[in-house]
């Protein structure tokens, strides 16, 4: 490989990029909406969920049970409804997420030590559903301990390390910087090899002394430094805007990040050779690389609850093992090489990758 | 007159026909339109859960106590743990940092006396910590009522409407429509109009009597059939392998379908008005899409987002979608109950195309 060569390809790649200032400034306006929106607009717990309360007597007990609810900063009493019928409508319009019905006989029955309250939860968003569940158990659980002014048999003292107040972002932001290098990373270089063929620009380059591996080696240099200027872009925006903690040191996160990008950056490639026209790259990209970086990568969705055929087929993808080692390195301020089994798998599949890569590149025909 | 029409019509159709063939020639293609649709949904329908249906949990128990061990017992019988007894916190806390467990029972010293149990959670990924602290509270109180002979005075019965076992999937599985809907059409769009002018066949479609509308028309038409197709192929992939129920009339789901069409076309071709290339394009499609997609509530409430950023989503076409599809597969509602949300995408859908119309010019 004739460094001169390698030289020649990247400064001509770089020229495109450098005259394309849109896509330019998308590469690097894309990832600042990505990481705002996910690091803003997604919370997974909950806060204030509208919730509406069917009261059919106005007894001392279940005013007081109400106003449990009304304090309770997990939720908020959005509607105060008259009759069955209001309520049904109104969880059917999705006016409330869940009602609670306080029936005519309560404070009787309550007094008999037999109190019974109906909770009616809206199951689309099951998720939702599930919390709202809990936080309204827990809710009554409470309350009734303190009714019956018997203290709990066991005291349970629970706590969260690396996250103590349950933040989703801090979850989801370092998760996110997987999205953000998939898409650059994998859709850039995978565009832009297609490119060449389908304009035919190949058949020029055929008649030059370029050897396939100085003309991928030019090709991919400066779409790795713009993926890492957008890498380190990111990181410093999870730390500085989002308040992210960043437990470990930039250096670990630097170079796994490094690793990860080569390893997206040539499965773009590979997608971009096999395929040879844009249209079908950019498909196969979604498919390949950005979805299972959303899906199986535990970026949002834990791995651990999925069946267990699937956690399996995770193991193939990589962005399963850069998510495990940005959040550890962001949360637990854990050094990569406790997490060597990932490290080595990534190692593992870019050896692979870049190996098939350059078997395939053989097709573009061009010089031994 | 009719002479001019028919002429219009049979360019049209040509137009129309030689785009279908160009969709569908390669076969690599038509394995695009039909293959990542499916597998998204089968991705998504198993491995989009917060239900945390199994987890490994460490036990430290630093009394040793015949009582401590019906606890773990009581814990270990909540079947879909995995229970792993360490000697210490350290050994427990390094297994957590290598993500091998989630969850850490530890039993002080002294427990038949203080009775206490600390629950500790890897809050790397706050939800699961949520909600198996939140069970294995709930398994403990239980444990606990029964050794204190304590009958709570007030019980909570609850019923989920809709989705009565709370599966993921039944929410998850309309969204999962709407992304590949959006995202398969707009970038179809985009990246056809733009082709033509990257390979440079546009200058010589301009040479023959095609209009501007011809065109566009026939862009849009091939595209549109590929959606709806991806449409009821998803629907019925959902009924026939998630068993999610379609309460709600297919009329309806053609319908709203349709009309987000609109949009997500509209917006495809708002892009090719000035991408020039397809690099470019796939980009700018990528800028629209990602923040849709979030901001419709596919997977996070909108009522959990900023105001902010809720007020954003009202011009979010998916979002509305979203609200349709969803209750019409769970609600059964049908073309009377969301005339806002039809409303919605229409005004948006024809802002998008009217757009785009205008910058073409």
């Amino acid at each position: 490989m004739r460094w001169s060569n390698v030289r020649a390809m990247a400064i001509k790649e770089s020229r495109h990029l450098r005259r394309d200032a849109r896509s330019l400034a998308l590469m690097f306006l894309m990832p600042t909406i990505m990481l705002f929106l996910y690091g803003y607009a997604i919370r997974l717990d909950i806060m204030d969920a509208p919730i509406g309360v069917l009261q059919e007597s106005h007894d001392l007990a279940s005013d007081e049970l109400v106003a449990q609810f009304r304090g309770s900063p997990a939720f908020q009493v959005v509607r105060n409804f008259a009759d069955r019928r209001e309520l049904a409508d109104s969880i059917e319009k999705g006016d409330v997420w869940a009602a609670i019905v306080v029936p005519r006989t309560f404070a009787i029955d309550l007094a008999r030590g037999a109190g019974r309250i109906q909770l009616i939860l809206d199951g689309t968003d099951a998720n939702s559903a599930r919390l709202v569940r809990n936080y309204v158990l827990a809710l009554v659980g409470g309350y009734a301990q303190t009714l019956s002014g018997s203290p709990a048999y066991i005291d349970v003292d629970a706590r969260t390390w690396f996250n103590e107040s349950h933040e989703s972002r801090y979850a989801i932001v370092p998760g996110v910087i997987v999205l953000v290098m998939s898409t650059i990373g994998a859709l850039m270089t995978a565009l832009t090899i297609a490119r060449e063929m389908e304009l035919g620009n190949l058949v020029m380059l055929r008649t030059t002394p370029l050897t396939r591996g100085e003309f991928l080696v030019g090709k991919l240099l400066p779409y790795f430094f713009v993926g890492m200027a957008d890498v380190l872009a990111a990181v410093a925006a999870s730390v500085f805007v989002f308040d992210i903690p960043l437990r470990g040191s930039v250096g670990a996160i630097a170079s796994v990040s490094a690793l990860f990008l080569l390893v997206v950056m040539c499965q773009g490639a590979l997608i971009s050779i096999v395929s040879g026209n844009q249209m079908l790259a950019s498909q196969l990209v979604q498919v390949t690389t950005f979805l299972p970086s959303f899906l199986l990568s535990g970026a949002i969705y834990a791995i651990g609850n999925m069946p267990l055929w699937l956690q399996d087929i995770t193991l193939a993808f990589p962005a399963r093992y850069y998510v495990e080692l940005s959040k550890s390195i962001f949360l637990k301020g854990i050094s990569p090489l406790v997490l060597w089994p990932s490290v080595a798998a990534l190692c593992a599949i870019l050896a692979l990758l870049a190996a098939i890569l350059y078997r395939r590149a053989a097709r573009l025909g061009l010089a031994q | 007159m009719s002479g001019f029409l028919g002429g219009a019509w049979r360019r049209l159709a040509a137009l129309m026909r030689k785009e279908f063939v160009q969709l569908l020639r390669d076969p690599r293609m038509r394995f695009m339109l039909v293959v990542p649709p499916v597998v998204q949904l089968f991705i998504f329908g198993y491995a989009a859960t917060f239900e945390v249906r199994h987890a490994d949990i460490a036990v430290v128990d630093r009394d040793g106590g015949p009582e401590v061990r019906e606890v773990i017992a009581a814990i270990d019988a909540a079947h879909h743990y995995t229970l792993r007894f360490l000697g210490s916190i350290d050994a427990a806390s390094a297994l957590m940092d290598r993500g091998r467990i989630g969850v850490i029972v530890q039993i002080p010293p002294r427990f038949s006396t203080d009775r206490r149990i600390e629950l500790i959670a890897d809050g790397s990924d706050p939800n699961t910590a949520q909600l198996v602290q939140a069970e294995l509270a709930q398994v403990i109180a239980t444990y606990g009522a029964s050794q204190a002979q304590y009958v709570p005075p007030l019980t909570v019965e609850e019923r989920a409407w809709f989705n009565p076992n709370l599966e993921d999937h039944w929410f998850f599985i309309p969204g999962i429509m709407a992304n590949v809907l959006f995202v398969a059409t707009m970038m179809l769009t985009a990246m056809m109009v733009v082709r033509e002018r990257e390979v440079g066949t546009l200058e010589r479609l301009m040479v023959t009597p095609v209009g501007r509308l011809e065109f566009l028309v026939a862009k849009m038409v091939p595209v549109a059939c590929v959606g709806l197709f991806d449409v009821g192929l998803i629907a019925f992939m959902a009924v026939a392998w998630f068993d999610v129920p379609l309460r709600g009339g297919i009329v309806a789901l053609a319908l709203a379908s349709l009309l987000v069409l609109l949009s997500t076309q509209g917006l495809g071709l708002l892009v090719s008005t000035y991408a020039a290339t397809q690099q470019q394009a796939m980009l700018s499609s990528m800028f629209y899409i990602m923040p849709m997609v979030v901001l419709s509530g596919f997977a996070f409430p909108i009522r959990n987002m900023p105001e902010a950023v809720q007020l954003l989503t009202w011009v979010d076409p998916l979002r509305y979608y979203l609200v349709v599809v969803r209750d019409i597969f769970l609600k059964g509602m049908g073309l009377g109950d969301h005339p806002f949300e039809f409303a919605m995408m229409l005004v948006l859908g024809c802002t998008a195309i009217g757009a785009s119309a205008l910058r073409l010019r």
